[in-house]
């Protein structure tokens, strides 16, 4: 309920991190926010469920987007618009310096580690590499919800673990 | 004088008082039941007796059987390639090869044909094809040639032992201590995949196709598989299709109707107009208007047309 109180006190700006869903047109995000208890004096996360408005469907599973309060609500649900994407999963730039990080490397440092050795042709090539999600609905199935499979109907159960 | 009860029942005494034991209540309750009373069915009242209810269980089963059919899921063992992601087997080695060291040696270049064959990996020990195999699979995500400590080399390594212990397993069932080892492996790879996806996607994503690996997220909330909670989701799947079917059903029969009024509409704006200046006023339609109506027309006309064309198409190939 955090975020939707911090919402109706006026806050136009919100932090979400996309989740799967199978709305069209729209995102959807989840969204914490530290609240304090007064009793124990500490703060605890509190999650928000949140739908943006968003045509293009340019926010990925995992991303973290910047989220603005549409002036009038679109419909029932959707309340939010997408700004822009801060944090896409796992293709992270350093912002001090401007370079790409994986973990705690340069990815450059890597290329120069390799070249040190002898590179060979199959090692993986990041200018290369096509953008995020040409695997997507073909070995990687992360853009929908799974479920545990409960009725054997005869058709092939896609996202059934 | 005191008397036990049983003495009591075989004196016969008791037999008409109004205060009974328990048993004698029964007994001659059934001696006067309803059934031993000849009376016209039609007469018969529906008192004291449970009544009937108006949708018996049956009935309603049967109804519920014609629309909803579940069958429990047969359970999957985690270790098989189906559940663990694996869409192909190992790699294909050319066994007629010498194991990878023997063959930049100056010793097996210069040497004869039978040699390089007792040399080959077809006579050497399961362990050296072994071998021969995992490097294939490591073979494919090498980022130098020292390299077997980056990410992808383990993860490869990781894939090619899980591969080949399945296809032991699928042979010896019974083998615990593999299976259990293999559901280890599995799991640390799984891990690995989860962290890979979140530290570099374009990586992980490069790693499944080399690999051919599925990845499969997690569900997020663990649900039993029950009978009446699995009936309940089929059940509201079942009224979702129904509601969809005839809201379908209704779009397509309005539409059927859109260019009969169209024309409707075509015809009687030009009559209007017509009128209209032959009487001097003002016509209430300008000329684009009337051209945008029958461009929608048109429009509509051709999706039409197309429309037939490919269900005569079907009818021909059937």
């Amino acid at each position: 309920m955090a975020a939707k109180e911090a919402v109706a006190k006026g806050m136009n700006i919100l932090l979400g991190k996309c989740v799967p869903s199978v709305k069209a047109n729209a995102s959807k995000f989840k969204v914490k926010r530290l609240v304090l208890d007064t009793y124990l004096n500490m703060y605890f996360n509190e999650y928000e469920y949140i739908f943006a408005h968003d045509p293009q469907k340019i926010c990925k599973n995992g991303d973290t987007v910047l989220l603005k309060k549409l002036p009038e609500k679109l419909t029932t649900l959707i309340t939010h618009k997408v700004d822009r994407i801060i944090y896409p999963l796992g293709d992270i730039t350093d912002p001090v310096t401007g370079k790409k990080v994986t973990f705690i490397h340069y990815r450059e440092q890597q290329d120069q580690e390799d070249e040190m050795y002898g590179a060979l042709p199959t090692r993986f090539q990041y200018d290369k590499a096509p953008p995020r999600g040409w695997q997507e609905d073909k070995r990687d199935l992360t853009h929908r919800e799974s479920y545990i499979k409960f009725n054997e109907d005869g058709k092939e159960q896609k996202y059934a673990v | 004088m005191s008397l036990s009860w049983q003495r009591v029942k075989s004196l016969n005494v008791l037999r008409n008082w109004p205060i009974l034991p328990k048993d004698s209540v029964y007994n001659l309750r059934r001696e006067f039941s309803l059934l031993s009373v000849s009376l016209p069915v039609s007469c018969l009242p529906n008192v004291g007796c449970h009544q009937i209810p108006t949708r018996s269980f049956y009935k309603h089963k049967v109804e519920v059987d014609k629309r909803i059919q579940w069958t429990r899921p047969v359970k999957v063992p985690s270790i098989r390639p189906v559940k663990s992601g694996d869409l192909s087997g190992l790699p294909e080695v050319n066994f007629d090869k010498p194991p990878s060291l023997y063959e930049e040696s100056k010793e097996y270049q210069t040497a004869s044909d039978y040699v390089k064959r007792v040399v080959s990996l077809k006579f050497q020990k399961t362990s050296e094809r072994k071998q021969a195999l995992f490097d294939a699979m490591i073979q494919r995500v090498k980022r130098h040639k020292l390299d077997t400590k980056s990410v992808e080399c383990k993860i490869a390594k990781w894939t090619a032992i899980i591969r080949n212990m399945q296809v032991h397993n699928a042979n010896f069932p019974y083998d615990r201590s593999s299976r259990a080892d293999l559901q280890e492996l599995i799991d640390l790879r799984k891990k690995r995949m989860k962290l890979l996806r979140s530290l570099d996607y374009k990586k992980f994503e490069w790693l499944l196709e080399q690999l051919d690996l599925l990845y499969k997220p997690p569900p997020t909330t663990h649900e039993r598989v029950e009978r009446k909670k699995s009936m309940r989701w089929l059940a509201d799947e079942y009224c979702e299709n129904v509601v969809k079917k005839k809201l379908d059903e209704y779009k397509e029969q309005l539409n059927s109707q859109k260019r009969g009024f169209l024309e409707r509409k075509l015809s009687t704006m030009k009559s209007i107009v017509e009128e209209e200046k032959s009487l001097g006023v003002e016509p209430s339609f300008t000329t684009e208007e009337i051209i945008e109506v029958e461009e929608i027309l048109k429009k509509i006309i051709k999706e039409e047309d197309e429309k037939a064309g490919s269900l005569s198409v079907e009818k021909e190939v059937y």
